[in-house]
């Protein structure tokens, strides 16, 4: 008979030793595996300027190789790493092959500044690469009218095969007809010219995308305004951010002239969108445009200078269907005035540049907007050509606010780099002035966000069950 | 004792019974038949004597008996029911007027090795009279015995199974306790049969075609098949000495080999009853049975299944047969026959019942058991068998649960009862060949030189031949019928260490449900439910290594046995062999002084270190693989409390309800720590303990580490959960051992308070067993668990994948909808191959194979794919991986747009929620380039190609597509041309004659080991096995002189045992 207390012995012996494993379970560290070097996007990526007085090639980065070459020709020449390289008085498009990390740490912007002549105007586009599809809205093909308006498509085939595309246009009214608008071929290396007035003409703004159907294309769009017989002012026009639900356009220049708000909703659905401007003291709806209806297919505009009051800022538009956004500015009310584009943009991540941000006789601001609930620091840096960097600042952007850093005392063609804070969205943009010009020269451009972190600073994950 | 009284009220003066004996070479036993004949109580109205040609003393001793009133002399090749036809036709002659059959005339078929009980003819007349509409009547046939020692039941109706199985309803050895009543059968044995003379000439008699052997049941089967019903009658008893069976007879209709004629005529029965389609199946069964005798080290009694088989498939025989068996003449009947007939699992329970034997004492013939003593007779372990004798499966506790947990599995296993292939998280669907599996082990990693797969693929290779190659239906058994498999191998066990059969059940049951209950069911964790099946055997086998005795061929069984389990075991969960070499280390003290189980402990190690010897190289590579089991890197880095581990809670989905872990695991700590207070000395018990201890000890120091996983490198997390599942089996074990006895203590005391905490502590089990059950029925295996077509892939991918070109697609998902602002949706993927990821593919490197760059290659290309940077070089870096699509789900317009800036990238097709982009530059896995064109060179499945090219005076160059590997040989026309490496490519500069060029990657050593394996595993098998030495065939022999005929047969009789 085994004695009551070595049963117990028995019980409490068990106890203790799964207590004690289970607490030296617990003490023992949980060992975690060193994350994964991170992916090394090291490709060859293509950027494609339109033809421009100045070029500005601005690299970054020592690693990797960045060359450039004229569009047409074959031979290209090395655009010195960490440095960059302007290009003035090309009679062609320039295309810049960023090779290893140079992807992501290259940009190269067009500018132009003509005191008179058909392209009169301060004109700044930042360079974009090669895409099956680009979104535009703002263009106006008016060219019969006092204030006449004259719109190009630029699509600039930069591969080595032909590509053909359709430029297909959201009118006030639903899709505009433009016989002539589909299958517009562009042999290799080389760009093809579509004025929109040999499509359609009509007063109000509309929407447009340009789709390949072989290859692909860089589409710009330059359009010139005049006022009777004269230029009045000249911009190009960047490829919008794609349709979303929410856009921000940002960089909107402050000053007396008009601002135009234009919405395309590509959808097959009517949408009303609620706009807000983020100002520099706070966000609020603009008055007489704190939302617009855009029927289905269409393009609708509001006009924002009521609400923004000739301040800079930034517009955050949203709705339930994906839509395309721009502003369009001029410099003042007057006839002459210049004029320029604002698209919406993608948030900026981690260092982005925008190529041209002063250059002599023009000042230049950057434009900072935080749709987030808290304030963001935003690093910025002005680099002259050399690599060399002229000044810096860290712009401290409030919530829900618009903050603009002005580059003062810097006189030569520089470039701004803009670092991202890793714990807010921020939209920017350049706006550069000309305060020589009779009627004010305005140029404004997002800044190039480095392609690989444009897909949402992503690292995909691998995993063995996709697909099944 | 067999005596019972009769009624004498029963009036059976109307019957009329004809006797007719039959002989053949018996005049070693005639005597003794005649002479019971001549002891009746109650003599038939006449006998008949049919002799067959008997070359000995038998119709003499025939004539001297002067029983019979009509004899017969027939040839020596008529069978008995021949033998009978002729004595009917002798009465006829003899008496015409018997030509007509009157109503109660009565034929009583008689062997001429039998000692008839002097009442046995009233009885079965009685019997006659009690059921009237009875048409046919055995008696009880007894064996022979010794004094008047206990008489075991050799015969009390008869049946036949599909496998040609004879079956008696009779447990093996059945003692005679008179526990039996007149019931109705298919069969009876035609030794004694009492049939109605009207009845036996409408079937026209006994099958010619079955002259010895199964005739009976044949003839039974016919008449209930007529309408007919079939009775057998305890009261009646006729001891058989089963001449024939036995051997002792000399016959040219037995021949040599009265086992294999027995089979043969068994075959032969079914098939002309059940149709060609049972016929293939006995083919089938047969070669499996001749394999399996081999393999229990009996190769005469495979030769013998063999020889049947052989004479089988000679169709004349079964066609006769076929003709005379007409179909049932109504519903009734054919559902009658139906009734009687063994349901379709009997076979399987016969074969679980004889493996329980093999691996108990039980079926240790050859050993130390002796045959049955009275003792034993009154002991418990009769009383378990008589348990088991129970008839109606509702009435029997085992069968009922067993029932239960096999419909439990069903309906758990709703949602997954469905065509498709099963795979979760950690389980890749199944390969869809048997060719596939095998290759899978057998083919050497690309890329890894010093890897090679895993040995669990082999295994589930053999298992997957079992289940006829599908390896799908293998891994669905292993899981979803794991439960109801579990029970039967843990009642295994439990029959043999624990008395209480409440007790056994509940444990059983306990067991067979932790695998569920901790998850591995629903996340299809493969290695948890083979070794949640295999562990009870495992402790079967080391339980007999512990207390065989050492002497005799038959005490190292136990020991191959333990080293064949540990090699399956090992292979699927290796964590477990930090289990073993502790309690290996505990036997070396144990046993320092005993060098007999020193040896034997030595060959149960020896054993899984020599079966997977080919793989330890791998292991030395990366040793904390053994921390992991089958497609260890597809398990996560997540990690959970410690103190959850106590509750059988894994960091992942598929666990039970909180409270469900609670009172189940709960109620098993404290079951199993009342066990250690009920029977704190007892050793079984500490050791059940001891492994639980050391399992959670081992499963808590390991849960928050990391493996590291080749050939890829992938760090994952230990395999915890074969942990709990060993540590919660050792406390389950240590609980049944501890509540053994409890039963027995109880009944030996008055009613009190030991009674009630009994009580509550069975209602709590019973609680929490039902608990477990609720949640896993309720819940279904709806977890991580699901039954995919492996058809996300369009045909025209999976087609070119599968294709000489073999190409590789690069997989893409995306949340499908956009992301909230701020939020980013971060694409997954993967890149695949072949016929997609399957089983062992993880383990193999997935589509990478052994290459440490390819996996951070195609990340950098997904990268620069969805940055919509237009990369120019993506096309060109797909197509260096042979990727020939990219395939995208629930992409954004956006989102596809940006991959559609890709130049190289041909347009997107729009299947539904996907888009495919083909990559114009890919040719192949194996491309000659430097032509006008690029030539493919066909590949195979698992690396390789071949290709007969021409003459060319360029300079061309073979790309090997493929992870370099210095194993890579190219021959053309047999001399091997030099090779040169790059990043996952292999480059080779081919001369300018043509002739055929073959790409290899040989690896001869490791196909030798494999084929080495698989003779050891033979080899293994065969010593684990039992021996059927016991069983062995019986051959006719010669009647030893020495010996009188009684004692030989008797001999023969225990040697049966």
């Amino acid at each position: 008979m085994t004695p009551p207390i070595a049963r117990i012995a028995a019980v409490a012996g068990l106890c203790v030793v799964l207590a004690g494993a289970t607490v030296a379970g617990t003490a023992l560290p949980v060992l975690e595996p060193r994350p994964a070097a991170p992916v090394d996007p090291d490709g060859r990526t293509v950027t494609v300027c339109p033809t421009a007085p100045t070029v500005n090639l601005v690299s970054t980065t020592t690693w990797g190789a960045l060359t450039t070459r004229p569009i047409a020709e074959e031979q290209t020449r090395p655009v010195p790493a960490g440095r960059g390289l302007t290009l003035t008085d090309s009679d062609q498009p320039v295309v810049m092959i960023a090779e290893g990390r140079q992807n992501q740490g290259a940009a190269a912007s067009a500018y132009a500044r003509h005191g008179a002549g058909p392209d009169r105007g301060l004109s700044l586009a930042r360079c974009g690469t090669p895409a099956t599809s680009s979104w535009f809205t703002g263009l106006v093909s008016d060219p019969d009218a006092t204030s006449a308006t004259r719109t190009e498509v630029l699509l600039i085939n930069a591969d080595s095969g032909a590509a053909e595309a359709d430029l297909v246009m959201f009118g006030p009214d639903g899709l505009q007809v433009a016989p002539g608008a589909r299958g517009v071929a562009v042999p290799a290396r080389s760009v093809r010219t579509v004025a929109l007035e040999t499509l359609f003409t009509r007063p109000e703004p509309v929407g447009l995308q340009v789709r390949t159907t072989r290859g692909r294309v860089a589409a710009v769009v330059q359009q010139r305004t005049s006022a009777g017989a004269q230029p009045a002012g000249t911009d190009w026009h960047v490829a919008s951010a794609p349709p979303a639900t929410e856009q921000v356009v940002a960089g909107i220049p402050q000053g007396p002239g008009p601002r135009t708000l234009v919405l395309s909703n590509p959808g097959k659905r009517r949408i009303t969108a609620t706009i807000e401007v983020l100002g520099r003291d706070g966000t609020f709806a603009p008055a007489e445009a704190s939302s617009l209806d855009v029927n289905a297919e269409s393009t609708a505009s509001a006009p924002l200078q009521p609400g923004l009051d000739g301040e800079p800022g930034a517009v955050r538009i949203r709705a339930d269907q994906p839509f395309v956004a721009t502003v369009a500015s001029r410099s003042s009310a007057e006839p002459f005035a210049d004029v320029a584009f604002q698209p919406a943009t993608t948030p900026l991540s981690a260092t982005s540049i925008g190529a041209v941000a002063v250059a002599p006789g023009v000042r230049g601001t950057l434009l900072a907007s935080n749709p987030g609930a808290a304030e963001v620091i935003v690093p910025a840096s002005v680099v002259g050509t050399d690599g060399a960097e002229l000044m810096g600042t860290e712009l401290r952007v409030p919530p829900g606010t618009t903050a603009a850093w002005v580059i003062d005392g810097v006189d030569r063609l520089a470039s701004v780099r803009v670092r991202a804070p890793e714990d807010g969205r921020v939209y920017a943009g350049l706006v550069l002035t000309s305060d020589a010009d009779p009627a004010g020269g305005v140029a404004t451009s997002p800044l190039s966000v480095p392609e690989q972190e444009q897909g949402g600073g992503v690292e995909p994950v691998f995993d063995a069950g996709a697909g099944r | 004792m067999d005596e019972v009284e009769a009624d004498a009220d029963i009036d059976v003066s109307r019957h009329r019974v004809t006797a007719i004996l039959v002989t053949h070479n018996a005049a070693a036993w005639l005597p003794r038949t005649l002479q019971s004949l001549g002891e009746l109580e109650m003599s038939p109205e006449r006998f008949i004597a049919v002799d067959t040609g008997s070359e000995d003393e038998s119709l003499d001793q025939l004539r001297a008996a002067g029983l019979f009133s009509i004899g017969v002399v027939a040839g020596s090749r008529d069978g008995f029911g021949q033998a009978i036809q002729q004595g009917l036709a002798g009465l006829i002659d003899a008496h015409p007027e018997r030509a007509d059959v009157g109503a109660n005339e009565w034929l009583w078929l008689l062997h001429d090795d039998i000692t008839v009980h002097p009442h046995a003819l009233r009885r079965l007349l009685e019997c006659a009279v009690q059921h009237p509409d009875a048409d046919v009547i055995g008696p009880k046939l007894l064996q022979p015995g010794r004094g008047d020692g206990p008489r075991r039941i050799s015969e009390l109706g008869v049946t036949i199974s599909d496998t040609a199985r004879r079956e008696s309803h009779l447990e093996p050895g059945e003692i005679d306790q008179q526990q039996h009543a007149s019931a109705e059968t298919l069969g009876v044995s035609t030794c004694g049969m009492l049939v109605r003379r009207s009845v036996f000439e409408s079937l026209g008699g006994l099958a010619p075609e079955l002259p010895v052997f199964r005739d009976g049941v044949e003839f039974g089967w016919r008449a209930t098949a007529a309408g007919h019903r079939v009775r057998t009658c305890p009261e009646a008893v006729i001891v058989h000495w089963q001449a024939g069976r036995g051997g002792l007879r000399r016959s040219r209709l037995i021949g040599p080999d009265p086992d294999g004629t027995d089979r043969l005529l068994g075959m032969r029965t079914v098939a002309a009853h059940r149709g060609r389609l049972v016929s293939l199946r006995l083919i089938w069964g047969s070669l499996i049975r001749a394999l399996g005798f081999l393999l229990a080290k009996a190769p005469e009694r495979s030769r013998a299944e063999l020889r049947a088989l052989r004479r089988f498939l000679d169709p004349g025989p079964t066609e006769a047969l076929r003709r005379r068996a007409a179909s049932p003449v109504s519903a009734e009947a054919a559902s009658r026959v139906k009734e009687l007939r063994p349901p379709w699992w009997s076979s399987l329970r016969v074969a679980v019942d004889a493996v329980a034997d093999a691996y108990s004492g039980r079926g240790q013939r050859a050993g130390h058991e002796t045959d049955t003593s009275i003792d034993e007779l009154t002991g418990d372990e009769f009383a378990a068998v008589a348990d088991r004798r129970q008839r109606s499966a509702m009435t029997n506790p085992f069968a009922v649960t067993l029932l239960i947990l096999s419909l439990g599995a069903v309906l758990a296993a709703r949602g997954l009862i469905r065509p498709g292939v099963l795979s979760s998280e950690v389980l890749l669907p199944a390969r869809r060949s048997l060719g596939a599996a095998y290759s899978a082990y057998l083919a050497p990693i690309v890329g890894a030189p010093g890897i090679d797969p895993p040995p669990w693929l082999g295994w589930t290779a053999l298992g997957s031949t079992i289940t006829f190659g599908q390896q799908d239906w293998f891994v669905t058994i292993l899981l979803l019928a794991g439960v109801p498999l579990t029970l039967l191998t843990a009642t295994m066990l439990l029959r043999r260490v624990v008395r209480d059969p409440r007790i056994r059940l509940a444990a059983a049951a306990l067991y067979a449900l932790v695998p569920v209950l901790l998850g591995a069911v629903n996340r299809a964790l493969l290695e948890v439910a083979v070794v949640a099946l295999l562990l009870p055997l495992l402790a079967l086998a080391i339980r007999a290594l512990v207390l065989r005795r050492t002497s005799g061929a038959e005490s190292w069984r136990g020991a191959w046995a333990t080293g064949l389990l540990l090699a399956i075991i090992l292979a699927f969960a290796p964590v477990l062999s930090a289990l073993v070499v502790l309690g290996a280390l505990a036997g070396l003290v144990a046993w320092r002084r005993d060098r007999a189980r020193l040896a034997r402990l030595g060959v149960s190690l020896a054993v899984p270190v020599g079966l997977l010897l080919p793989w330890l190289p791998s292991l030395v590579r990366g040793w904390s693989r053994l921390l992991v089991g089958p497609d260890a890197g597809l398990r996560g880095l997540a990690t959970g409390d410690t103190w959850a581990l106590l509750l059988g809670r894994t960091p992942g989905e598929g666990l039970p309800w909180f409270w469900v872990s609670v009172a189940f695991f709960g109620l098993v700590w404290v079951l199993g720590l009342l066990a250690a207070v009920i029977r704190p000395t007892l050793l079984g018990l500490w050791g059940a303990w001891g492994t639980a201890v050391a399992a959670f000890a081992l499963a808590a120091a390991l849960g928050g580490q990391l493996a590291t996983v080749l050939p890829q490198g992938t760090r994952v997390r230990p395999d915890v959960e074969i942990l709990l599942l060993v540590a919660f089996a050792g406390v389950v074990l240590a609980a049944a051992l501890g509540f053994g006895t409890v039963g027995d203590a109880l009944s030996r005391r008055g009613f009190g308070l030991a009674h009630l905490g009994t009580g509550l502590v069975a209602l709590a089990t019973v609680a929490a067993l039902l608990s477990g059950v609720v949640w896993w029925v309720a819940a279904g295996a709806a977890g991580p668990i699901r039954r995919t077509e492996v058809d996300e892939l369009p045909p025209f991918i999976r087609n070119a994948m599968l294709s000489d070109a073999r190409t590789r697609t690069l997989v893409l998902e995306f949340a499908g909808q956009e992301p909230a602002a701020g939020d980013v949706d971060t694409p997954r993927w993967s890149l695949v191959a072949d016929d997609q990821n399957r089983l062992g593919d993880a383990d193999r490197g997935l589509a990478f194979g052994g290459s440490g760059s390819m996996q951070q290659r195609t990340g950098s290309m997904v990268a620069r794919l969805v940055s919509g940077a237009g990369d120019e070089r993506v096309a060109d870096d797909l197509a260096s991986l042979a990727v020939a699509h990219v395939w995208v789900r629930g992409a954004t317009d956006e989102q596809r747009s940006r991959i559609n800036n890709t130049p190289g990238l041909g347009a997107e097709a729009v299947l539904g929620d996907t888009v495919v982009w083909t990559v114009a530059g890919t040719t192949g896995r194996y491309e000659i380039t430097g032509g006008p064109e690029p030539v493919l060179v066909p590949g195979r499945a698992f690396g390789g190609g071949a290709l007969d090219v021409s003459a060319s005076e360029r300079p061309r160059r073979l790309t090997i597509h493929e992870p370099t590997d210095r194993r890579w040989r190219v021959r053309l026309n047999g001399n091997e041309l030099p090779v040169q490496t790059a990043a996952d490519r292999t480059i080779i500069d081919l001369p300018p004659q043509g002739g055929r060029l073959e790409i290899d990657l040989p690896a001869p050593l490791h196909a030798w080991l494999a084929l080495a394996q698989l003779l050891a595993l033979i080899v293994v098998a065969v010593l684990a096995s039992p021996s059927l030495r016991g069983q062995q065939r019986r051959t006719v022999r010669e009647t030893d002189t020495d010996t009188d005929t009684d004692t030989q047969v008797l001999r023969r009789i225990e040697e049966d045992r």
